[in-house]
């Protein structure tokens, strides 16, 4: 096994070598993959909103910014320029997608519907920056563990009762 | 806006007693459910950072059972049960007067109890918090479900990070000594609620 870096909540990470990039129990939250399997840089985004116009908080400097990587739009822009500067090829990027669960049994409120709308405006996003999903385990009302191997570019998806590759 | 990372002392304090308060009266009625002595951890009042969160409560892949009740009226928030697979099967088994093992938490009358036994917790909790301030608080119907701790709290912590980059909440530790039951009751409250909570609170207690 190669070493594994989490990749916490509202984080992102880019990486050329071969690493295994984690995004542990996800549930509303939604693991963004990208790889460009020609120059094997990979990236893993733990997105937690769909869009960084909600952001009620000031942002004043660098490091502030990085209070925005919980954002779809801030966190897969960032996420691709940051395998561009690693050596990915920005038209060879696909995508591979999990998460999104609405973990309890109810929608009344709006606050129950993030991981639908996170879904939903990663997938515009990704579709607006031309990158191809090539893969998607997404929505239902289970938790998820993703573990990403930035070498073959594969996904395993971990469950409280099972597992699977994507 | 109030930036909740700037509470001095005194609004930290009132909102402790705020906890004291409901943990007092929600003991009771637990005590009362289960007939037992019911010995309840002071409750915690804690800024906890985003990324921090589920280190607090045994790392993100814990499996947890969960209850999660949505809280209206006069305040907005969310309340959350955290409870270990095995905990919570022990609690269904006293409610339910039978042999420990008995129960088992996938299945829908366990799951039931313990919904049911979340809903009698927070409304005693939520009735003496709201005599205290004289606000009027409604507890939603619980929900509960099975999974990594994480992915059970996910969707709280980004309804509260538009506003604010750490999650105040109101932790009591839930415990039942002789029978080895444990388990966390958490509470949320949204920024606009948090702000009027401390208002309330300043007024009562006259801090400036």
């Amino acid at each position: 096994m190669d070493d594994e870096i989490i990749v916490g909540i509202g984080e992102l990470l880019a990486a050329h070598n071969p690493v295994t990039l984690s995004c542990l129990g996800l549930g509303s939250c939604v693991a963004v993959a990208l790889i460009d399997k020609d120059s094997h840089v990979g990236g893993l985004a733990h997105v937690m909103l769909p869009d960084s116009k909600a952001c009620a908080l000031r942002v004043n400097n660098d490091r502030d910014a990085n209070i925005l990587n919980k954002y779809a739009d801030v966190a897969i822009s960032k996420l691709v320029e940051k395998m561009v500067k690693k050596g990915a090829n920005k038209n060879h990027i696909i995508a591979k997608v999990v998460g999104g669960a609405r973990m309890f049994q109810y929608c009344n409120s709006e606050s129950m519907d993030i991981g639908r709308k996170n879904i939903e405006i990663i997938k515009r996003i990704l579709y607006d920056k031309g990158i191809q999903i090539e893969a998607e385990d997404i929505g239902g009302t289970h938790g998820r563990s993703v573990r990403f191997n930035t070498a073959t570019g594969k996904l395993v998806i971990k469950s409280i009762d099972a597992q699977k590759e994507l | 806006m109030k930036d909740l990372l700037n509470l001095n002392d005194m609004e930290k304090d009132a909102l402790k007693e705020l906890g004291n308060v409901g943990t007092g009266n929600a003991a009771t009625a637990l005590s009362q459910l289960l007939k037992r002595h019911i010995e309840i951890i002071i409750p915690e009042t804690k800024f906890v950072p985003i990324e921090d969160f589920t280190k607090e409560f045994g790392g993100p892949e814990k499996v947890v059972v969960s209850t999660y009740l949505e809280i209206g009226g006069d305040l907005t928030g969310e309340a959350l049960f955290l409870f270990h697979i095995s905990s919570a099967e022990k609690l269904v088994d006293v409610m339910m007067n039978q042999k420990p093992g008995t129960s088992k938490i996938m299945d829908e009358m366990a799951q039931s109890a313990f919904k049911e036994m979340s809903n009698i917790f927070t409304g005693a909790y939520l009735n003496s918090i709201a005599d205290f301030l004289k606000a009027r608080l409604l507890p939603g119907i619980p929900h509960i479900t099975i999974d990594m701790l994480q992915s059970v709290i996910d969707f709280v912590l980004a309804k509260v990070s538009n506003y604010s980059n750490e999650i105040l909440c109101i932790k009591t530790r839930i415990e039942v000594k002789d029978l080895q039951i444990e388990g966390d009751f958490v509470l949320f409250f949204d920024i606009a609620s948090m702000n009027k909570l401390l208002a309330t609170l300043k007024e009562m207690f006259g801090t400036s």
